[in-house]
Order: C-alpha cells, then structure tokens, then sequence
C-alpha cells in the first residue's frame, strides 16, 4: 500500500481508516487519495464498504481510527456541517414537501448564499442537467430520471470544489443511466472540481472514472488513472472489478522447466515470466479476451460447454463451463461468432498474454503469460 | 433489534389516494345494503340517546316508548344555561387539547431520538411505554390518588394537564417513531451534509414529512383524553370534572337518573367525537392500535 | 473471497501497541442529542409512571387500611399470601378467562363477518359515513355506553323490553337479573368492539397484496380456497393483533361494568378490574388492592411481551419479503 499523498496537495486523503460494526470489520486501513479535477470512482463489489466509506469522508460516521483530510485539512474530528462537501445520496432523498426548485436552492440557503449567486447557480446546474421545466414541480410529480437530476442538481448547487456522489445510478434504467453518465462527466469537467463516486457497476467505473480506487476487504486493494489499473491490474480485486462482464479468475499451478515458467490452468500450458515462485497461482483472463472460434498462433485453445446467454444491450454474455470452472466471454449482437455458434459447446482461446498471475493469498499481481509468436 | 413498527413498505394513506379514486365508480350492491343496515344498527342504541335529547321528560319515560314525536330542543336550551355545564365543556376540551399538544412536542423529539440514535435500551423503554397502556386503569388509582395528595395536585389543572401529558405520551411516541422510522434517515443526511443543524433536520427536513402522524397523534390523543374518566373522577373535582364525569354524577344527582340532562349532555359529547371519526376515519386503524399497526380500512 | 494477508485486524493492531484513538467528537455529540432529546418524556415517564409503580410496590407490603385509624404497617408479603388465597379473587379473575373467552370470540368472528361485508362492498355510496356509524361505538368511553344501554335496558321504559313484550315474554331487568346480566355485559361489550374487529378485519383484507388476489381470481379459487391459501397468511398478523388488543382491553374492562350493574347482581359480573377498584375505593383497603394491582401489571406486562412478539414477527416476515 502506497503512502498517502502530501495532504497538502490533494482533494480528499484517508489515511489508515478503520470502521467495524459490532463484531464485523468493514474497513480496515484503507487509504486513498483524491487530487484535485479528479473524476475518482470507487469501485467495488456490493456491500463491500463503498457507503461506508463515503459516509465517513462525509463526516455522517467517526471511523474508529485513522485520518479523513480534506483540502489539506484534517476533518477526522469535525461534523459534516463543517466540511463542505456536496452530496447526491443513493436514494434521492428530494424533500417531498419543497418544490424541486427549492431542493435544490436547498443547500445555498443553509449556506445564506447571495440571492444573485444563488439564481445563477441555480441556472447554471439546470442548464447542465436540463431541468429547467421541472422546477415548479414537486418530487412526486417526477419520473425517476428526473428525481436523479434533481437530486444531482441538488447536489452541485452546494458552493464548494468537492462532490460525493454515492451510487446515484443505481436502479436506473439502462438507457437513462447512459444519459445520465455523459451529463456527469460533462458536468465535472465544466465546473472543473472534484467527484467522488461509488459504484459496484464495472461499466460506470470505466466510463466515467479518470482515476479509480478498487475497494477489497476493508481497504483499496489498488488505485491509479483509469487506463493503467485497467491495463495492468495489480490486485485480482482491481481486475474484476474493473471488466465487464467480470474478469474470469481460475485456479493455476506454476512449475519450473529449465530456466522458464510454465503456468497450467484448464485452458493448457502457457509460459509466463514475473517473480512467479512455483506453486499454485491465481490467472486472471479478461472475459472479452476469451476469444471465440479459431485459435490464434500461440494461443491456448478449449471446447467448453455453453451453459447459457445474456443479452446486456448490444452485445451477448456467455456463460461457459470448461471441465467444471465456469468461465464467462462477450460478444457482440451483431458478431459472426454469436451466429456461428451452435448449441451445447464452444470453441474458445486464450492469448498467454491475456494471462495475468495474482498471489492465491495476497491476490497480487506476481506475473504475466509470454506471448510467443 | 429493529422496532416492531415499521410496516414496509409505509404506504401512507394519501399516496394510495388518487389510484383509489379511479376505480371508485359507486354501485348498490346487495352486500352493500346490508352493510348499510349493519352500520345502522350498530349506530341505533346512539340514535336513541340522541332521540332522547329531543324528548321531553314525559315522552322519554313514556311506555310503549315513543318513535314518532314533537321534536323539541327544550332539553339543549336546559343545558346551555346548567351552571357547571359550560365548565365541563372547557375542562374537556382544555385538558385535553393542553395536554395532547405538550404530549406531541415531547413524544416527537422522543420518537426521532429511539427512530435515529436508538440509544441503549430503546427497545425496553418503548415496550414499558406501551405496557403502562395496557395496564388496567384501577391499578394506578391509588398510587396516583395518594400522590396528588401529597403534592396538592388534586383538582387542579396543573395536576390534570401533567397526567394527561403521560397518558398520551406512550400513544404519540409509538406512533410518531412508526412514521419517522418510515423517513429515509437520507434526508437527515442530506441536510446535515449541507450544513443543517441537528435542530433544523428535526424540525424542518423530518417534522414535515410526518405530518400524518402529527395528526394522527393528536387526533386520537384528543379522543381519549376526551374519554377519560376514571383518573378525572378520582383525581379531578368540581374545578376541573370533564364531561363523562358530568354524565357519571348526573345518573344519582337527586335520587332519579336526569334522562333530558344525560341524553341532551350526552349527545354534546358523541357529536365531536363521530364528527373526528368521519374526517380522520383514515387515522382509525393506527390509532385504535396504539400506533403499531398501520393500513387503510 | 479467500483470506487475505492484508491489514490486520484493529485487535491486532492493538497488541502491536499502538495506541487506541481517542473516541471522534461526532460520536459524543450524538449522544448527547440522543438522550438530550429524551428527557422531557422521561421527566414525566418518571414522575407519572416510575413513582407509582414505585409506590404500589411499597403499598402492596404494608397493611394499609384507610378506614382504620393508625399508621400502615409493614407485614411483608402477608397481602400476597392472602391474595393466593382469596377465592373470591380467583373467582372473578376466573370469571375474566371467562368473559375473554367468550368476548373476543364473539367480536371476533362477527368483526370478520361485517368486515369482509364492508371490504366487498367497497363502492357503496356513502361508505364513509357508513363506516363512521358503524365506528362510533368503540370510540365513546365505556361509560358512556354503559350509560346509554341503560336508557334501552330499563326494566320500566326500555326500549328492548318494548321488543321483549313484543315476542311475548315477560319485561325483564337485565342488569339485575341473576343469570341475564353477564350476557346483557357481553352483548354490549360485543356492541361496541366488534366494530373493532372489523376494523382489523378490514386492515388485515387491505394487506392482501393485490396480485395474489387477482391471480387467485384467475385460477378459479372457490372462496375457501382463497381463504385458506391467500387472504390468512396475509392477514392472520393483523387480526392476532387485534385478537390480543381485545384480550388485553379485557383485563381492564371497568367503567363498563361499573355502570351498567356494578359488579352485580352479587359478583355475577365482578371482572378483575371491577374487583380492583372495589377494593380500593370501597373497602379502602389500600395495601391489599395495591398487591392486587402488581398482579394485574405482571399480567398486563406479559401481555404487553406476547403483543410485541407477534408485532415483530409480523415486521420481520414483512421485511423477509420486501
């Protein structure tokens, strides 16, 4: 786990976090840092500390031990009153008996902001979400689309550089959360601030994160810029959070033949270079590196049972058996190999390069398959 | 453990309003008239009383009774001008509207601390809130008798007003944590995040969403004190006597029950209550249960 | 997921010796609010409910007559020993199951039957005034009732006795009649809750979720069928509660009795509560009737546990399938 960054110099920093409930540890050290502009999604399965977390950098729980820095400044001790931070709740929680006009003056009248500034913020966030012809409703009156606006729009009225969204798109529907993910993004980078954002959605993290924090066990098993956890996952955790469908995790034996590595999974043989001790490993394949059909030169290569396929919008899940492991892969709606395939078994192949090594225990990366070829 | 009272999902009655209303395209049916005709008889012995207030003396105690008669009203004009009659009236409703409305400022900041902080021991102080309603009255009669006595509380409002308090307290509790256990603790949040005091949450984000069971409360509150008698006959007196200590004395005053003053006094007295029960009839169902269960009839 | 060699555990850390953090001010602020918000019920939760209780459990060791002169002895659990046994006690406590029995089985059963009649005819002009009338006798205190019945039970002038002379029989006072009186109770004890039932009734037909209804519909359920198979296991919680409430509304029926025979004729209909305050108010005997009060509040705190039971039951199974 990598040292805080200078608090000084970031957004929001967490610095050896703990948070239990009785007799069950929801965080255990968990530190992370968010730079000032970022878009930061915390990624993680449900239930795995996501609120939690968010809660305590809210200030709505003390966490047991640890740090919260915002700013530079350490809020550890002080109450959410005094940290402001703006905040979209899961559930929308629009005040039923405001208009959505006054939810989301909401916050600027707790903060007595100027009536001038008060009109243009108004403005501005409607302008940016396009609600301007809901104000005069009440919540009930709303779609659901529409309360997430508001409540987004709520959020970002409140006069401050920091944002915690937590999960607001859960539930939505397929088509609105797309929307909704393009007015997001769009949205930071016109303010130009900071977003914390907690999904346990592999697809939201990877459209809408500039930098992302897996969050396993009790603490952020790997953060960095989008591109590079995605690429190069250095935790198991940070590769199936990040991959969608999820990414396939198979158990894998090392032994060592001459001067290189062989790695042997149910999928066959491939070498594999990295500090990798012999022994059992952990293989994490990407599922849209499973390819379907022929095989590849140098590619390892099974016939697996299909047991069953999803349709998730403009391209189809498969979920595979291969002697037992299940396995998943994705194809488009549209592709040949979705036609071509016929009932009860698959052909599929993996890349060694598509191989990545994790420590069974630790679940760190140790090492890659060596593309030959 | 959570509180027993959270029917979800909390289905407050004016939600279901406007789809009720759809299909509410009125029909006669068979099932129908006999409701009617079970209703009737079942409001038949009040009808009487209310007949009898319309009677004279002479006709009241006419055998065979009599259905068909002169109206009169002799007997609500004889009440207005009984002395002590306007007294009980204002006790009856002093009592009952002064102690309800303190009841209801105390049981809320009660009920939003056990629904949001649930300190230590939430649950056994609610479950000793509701057993102390379930206790029969005479048990505590004398326990209070002695007690006002000592404290010079007997016949006097102060003594009354701070009983009723904590005759309603348990009622208003139940049934206001029930309402704001229905208020995502989200919007708590929301304002505090905003910069909220804890003061501005409970009384400008949580207190207008439970505004059903603010009314709820005070409603049958208002009903049962207005009920009370057994702890008004023992502790009050002629200062502070409510109404159905006035029907109670009035069947020995002088030797004869006064059928014009009981059946005039008591028609003063089912009329608000009926009248409640018409226009809160959707609260009936949370307040006939101590708060604890909660649906549409 | 599998363990992880990842951050220890605070228990551990804690025997690595670094020092446990101090507690976050938010947490004491909140308590502070938690019990801070508490006090004024508690001020008068203590002073109108923990001191007499206090005080009741004092009286109920002391010989306290306030009709003899000199001052209350303390005699230990000597008023619980007479208590066990007082066979009159016994007798109206027994008359009370009695009473119960046959009361909440009653307004049961004909709260269940005017309730569905009410929930069928749901489009009938009027309902809401329908349904007031048909209310209104729960909600007049007992003594208001027991008041009116006695303008239609009187011996003289009765209205019911006019009916009574109508079929040919002799007229009748009711409420002295040795063997008439604890029925004419029960009569309007049922007058005024069976209402009540039918109120729960309604309730319990209400929480019938909708589809299952409609899907018993389709498949041609005979009414039975839809009984047994989707309106009790909906509604059985609602009308246990109601069953309870009645049960519990038993043990303290009072002002009712009270005015309509006094406990009469003899002890024909001396229930429990009735015995209570004639002890108290009649004999003043005051330690005695306070140790007959501790008794009703054991009972009435057990029933308040079996109440609460079966409330949490019903959340937990609503919750199970929300």
């Amino acid at each position: 786990m990598s040292e805080a960054a200078a608090p000084a110099s970031s957004a929001l920093a967490l610095s050896g976090v703990y948070k239990g409930y009785g007799s069950t540890q929801v965080l255990e050290d968990c530190t992370m840092s968010v730079n000032p502009g970022d878009f930061y999604v915390v990624s993680g399965a449900p239930s795995s500390g996501k609120s939690v977390l968010l809660r305590i950098v809210l200030g709505l729980e003390p966490a047991d031990a640890g740090s919260v820095y915002l700013g530079g400044k350490d809020v550890t001790s002080k109450g959410p009153q005094e940290r402001h931070v703006g905040y979209v709740p899961q559930s929308f929680a629009l005040f039923p008996n405001k208009s959505v006009r006054e939810n989301i003056l909401y916050p600027m009248r707790l903060d007595k902001v100027g009536k001038v500034e008060m009109q243009e913020t108004l403005g501005r966030v409607c302008d940016l979400l396009a609600i301007e012809d809901l104000l005069d409703k009440r919540p009930d009156q709303l779609s659901g689309g529409q309360k997430q606006r508001t409540a987004i729009a709520r959020g970002l009225a409140k006069q401050t550089d920091f944002f915690v969204l937590d999960d607001p798109l859960v539930g939505l529907d397929f088509k609105l959360r797309e929307r909704l993910i393009d007015d997001l993004k769009a949205t930071r980078s016109a303010l130009g601030v900071t977003f914390l954002y907690s999904t346990s959605d592999s697809l939201e993290s990877l459209l809408l994160a500039s930098r992302v924090g897996v969050l396993a066990n009790g603490g952020i098993s790997e953060e960095g810029d989008l591109d590079q956890v995605y690429d190069s996952p250095q935790a198991a955790s940070a590769m199936q959070a990040l991959g969608f469908p999820s990414a396939n995790l198979i158990d894998g034996g090392v032994r060592s033949v001459g001067s290189s590595k062989m790695c042997s999974t149910v999928l066959g043989e491939v070498e594999v270079s990295g500090d990798v001790a012999p022994g059992p490993v952990l293989v994490g394949i990407r599922s849209e590196h499973v390819q379907v059909g022929m095989a590849r030169e140098g590619a390892v290569a099974r016939t697996a049972k299909l047991l069953f396929t999803e349709d998730v919008g403009g391209s189809e899940i498969l979920y595979l058996e291969v002697d037992g492991v299940p396995m998943s892969t994705v194809l488009g709606s549209e592709s040949a190999a979705l036609a071509a395939i016929g009932s009860g078994s698959v052909d599929i192949a993996v890349d060694p390069s598509s191989f990545v090594l994790f420590d069974p225990v630790s679940r760190t990366r140790v090492g890659q398959g060596v593309q030959h070829g | 453990m959570t509180s027993p009272i959270h029917d979800s999902p909390v289905v407050l009655p004016e939600e279901n309003a406007p789809s009720q209303r759809n299909d509410k395209e009125r029909r006669l049916t068979i099932s129908g008239v006999i409701a009617w005709i079970v209703a009737l008889i079942f409001f038949a012995p009040i009808f009487w009383i209310f007949l009898a207030a319309l009677k004279t003396d002479n006709t009241i105690l006419a055998y065979p009774p009599k259905f068909i008669f002169t109206p009169t009203l002799e007997n609500f004009a004889a009440l207005i001008t009984k002395p002590n009659v306007g007294l009980y009236f204002f006790n009856s409703v002093f009592l009952s509207v002064g102690s309800v409305a303190i009841a209801i400022v105390v049981s809320y900041l009660a009920a939003y601390s056990f629904s949001r902080f649930k300190p230590a021991g939430t649950d056994f102080l609610m479950f000793l809130l509701l057993s102390t309603r379930f206790v029969p009255a005479a048990a505590f009669v004398i326990p209070f008798f002695q007690l006002f006595g000592i404290l010079n509380f007997k016949d006097t409002y102060v003594g009354l007003l701070i009983f009723y308090v904590m005759f309603s307290v348990p009622f208003s509790v139940w049934i206001l944590k029930g309402f704001i256990d229905g208020v995502s603790q989200r919007f708590d949040e929301t304002g505090l995040v905003n910069g909220a005091s804890r003061a501005h949450v409970i009384f400008k984000v949580v207190l207008p969403q439970v505004k059903p069971g603010l009314v709820a409360a005070f409603v049958f509150n208002i009903i049962f004190v207005w009920n009370e008698f057994l702890f008004n006959f023992q502790l009050g007196g002629r200062n502070t006597s409510t109404i159905p200590v006035a029907l109670f004395t009035s069947l020995y005053d002088g030797g004869a029950t006064n059928w014009p003053y009981v059946a005039s006094l008591g028609t003063a007295y089912v009329l608000p209550l009926a009248i409640l029960i018409f226009f809160f009839q959707k609260y009936l169902l949370v307040g006939m249960t101590f708060g604890t269960v909660r649906g549409e009839v | 997921m599998s363990s992880s060699s990842a951050p220890s555990s605070v228990a551990s850390r804690l025997e690595e010796g670094i020092p446990a953090p101090a507690p976050p001010r938010a947490k004491s602020k909140k308590t502070w609010w938690s019990w801070g918000l508490l006090v004024p019920v508690l001020v008068f939760f203590i002073l109108m409910n923990v001191i007499p209780t206090i005080w009741m459990l004092g009286l109920s060791f002391y010989n306290y007559t306030l009709t003899s002169a000199g001052d209350p002895q303390f005699i230990g659990m000597d008023n619980y020993t007479q208590l066990a046994g007082a066979g009159p006690l016994w007798l109206s406590l027994g008359r009370t199951f009695t009473f119960m029995v046959l009361a909440v089985a009653i307004q049961t059963v004909l709260g269940a039957v005017v309730g569905y009649l009410f929930w069928k005819s749901n489009k009938v002009p009027g309902r809401r005034l329908a349904l007031t009338l048909l209310f209104t006798p729960m909600i007049l205190t007992p003594l208001s009732s027991g008041l009116f019945w006695r303008l239609m039970l009187d011996p003289v002038f009765g209205v019911i006795n006019y009916f009574v002379e109508l079929v040919g029989l002799e007229k009748i006072d009711f409420t002295t009649d040795a063997t008439l009186a604890f029925p004419a109770v029960l009569v309007v004890d049922s007058w005024m809750w069976i209402p009540f039932m039918a109120l729960m009734t309604l309730a319990a037909l209400g929480s019938v979720p909708k589809a299952e209804l409609e899907a018993a519909q389709v498949d041609n359920l005979s009414f039975w069928q839809r009984l047994v198979h989707v309106i009790i296991p909906a509604g059985k919680f609602i009308i246990i509660l109601g069953i309870l409430l009645r049960t519990i509304d038993v043990f303290k029926t009072m002002d009712l009795v009270y005015l309509m025979t006094n406990g009469g004729p003899g002890d024909r209909t001396e229930l429990i509560a009735v015995a209570l305050y004639r002890l108290a108010f009649k004999s003043f005997n005051l330690g005695y009737s306070s140790a007959l009060a501790v008794l009703l509040l054991f009972i009435a705190i057990a029933l308040t546990s079996i109440y609460l039971f079966v409330l949490n039951l019903r959340s937990r199974r609503e919750a199970e399938n929300a």
